[in-house]
């Protein structure tokens, strides 16, 4: 999460694949540079298109999946883009949906990064929730059923911001998973 | 990826032999682990790549991230590929990830 003034912050969420050391460095490369863009005042497609320049097409195939966001705080307004990443989801009032978004390929797959970006008002006390794929994703299992129970499971909860996360991460993370897992909230509180 | 199976298993079969074209078909589980197992046949393929590639994947049951950067790296060197009987579960995964593009998801396997 990056404060870039005027009631406005971006945030990311993301994952390389692979775990070595091109992966490691990707990855530091990958937040020194969404820091910096994000500073410079773009927004989420142009951020997500500098990083594609960035990191051009790796020849060992790694990427990375990126979710950027953008909040209006004042204004309620969020603006997200997607770079093989899930969409975010909108808890408000007992539901959730996620946000409807084109996702664009990973960065590091083609030499042009095009992931179009879209804007949604987002109501007073909802939390947005942002998440890596060791959340949802389980062997054998459609991605969809996973995407579904976490929603189910984010709609029925009552509670603060950290006891929702906490509690997906509890309900929802396997039992002896060795992937990483990644979660962000973001709540207007009026 | 989720829960990594320390016995996975993933194999790679070339079939149509000529530098013009060949179809690579890639059956079992693909992750992290399992990967590994394919790399050397992937690097002999790219070391003298036919010119048209297509995939078959209509015996692949699982395929996490570190499987797509293998298919990734064959669409790298060769342009998009044509991606032949993935199972609704890994069509999921290709599209979910905005890969359709560079993995072009047709029917069944010819």
């Amino acid at each position: 999460m990056i404060p870039t003034g005027n009631g406005r912050a971006v945030f990311v969420v993301g994952d390389v694949s692979g775990r070595g050391l091109s992966a490691a460095t990707t990855m530091a490369s990958l937040r020194h540079a969404i820091r910096a863009y994000a500073v410079q005042g773009g927004g989420p497609a142009v951020i997500l298109a500098k990083l594609g320049e960035l990191i051009g097409q790796p020849e060992e195939g790694y990427f990375a999946t990126v979710l950027c966001g953008s909040l209006d705080v004042d204004r309620h307004l969020l603006t997200v883009a997607s770079a093989g990443h899930f969409a975010p989801l909108v808890v408000e009032g007992g539901t959730a949906h996620y946000v409807d978004l084109d996702v664009g390929p990973p960065i590091g797959v083609l030499p042009r990064q095009e992931a179009p970006e879209v804007t949604v008002t987002v109501p007073p006390g909802a939390t947005v929730v942002a998440f890596t794929d060791g959340l949802v994703e389980r062997r054998g299992e459609h991605l969809d059923v996973g995407l579904d129970r976490l929603a189910h499971a984010a709609a029925g909860h009552r509670g603060s911001i950290d006891d929702l996360l906490g509690r997906l991460l509890v309900d929802l993370a396997p039992a002896g998973s060795d992937d990483d897992i990644a979660i962000l909230g973001v709540q207007w509180q009026a | 990826m989720a829960g990594v199976n320390e016995g996975s298993h993933a194999e790679i079969d070339l079939s149509g032999g000529g530098p013009a074209f060949m179809t690579a078909r890639i059956s079992g589980e693909l992750d992290i682990v399992s990967v590994e197992n394919l790399r050397g046949t992937v690097d002999d393929l790219l070391a003298r790549p036919p010119a048209r590639l297509d995939l078959d994947l209509s015996g692949l049951a699982f395929m996490d991230s570190s499987g797509l950067a293998l298919l990734l790296s064959l669409a790298n060197r060769l342009g998009p590929l044509q991606v032949f009987g993935a199972s609704p579960l890994i069509r999921r995964v290709i599209e979910a990830t905005g890969l359709t593009g560079v993995l072009q998801l047709q029917g069944a396997a010819p």
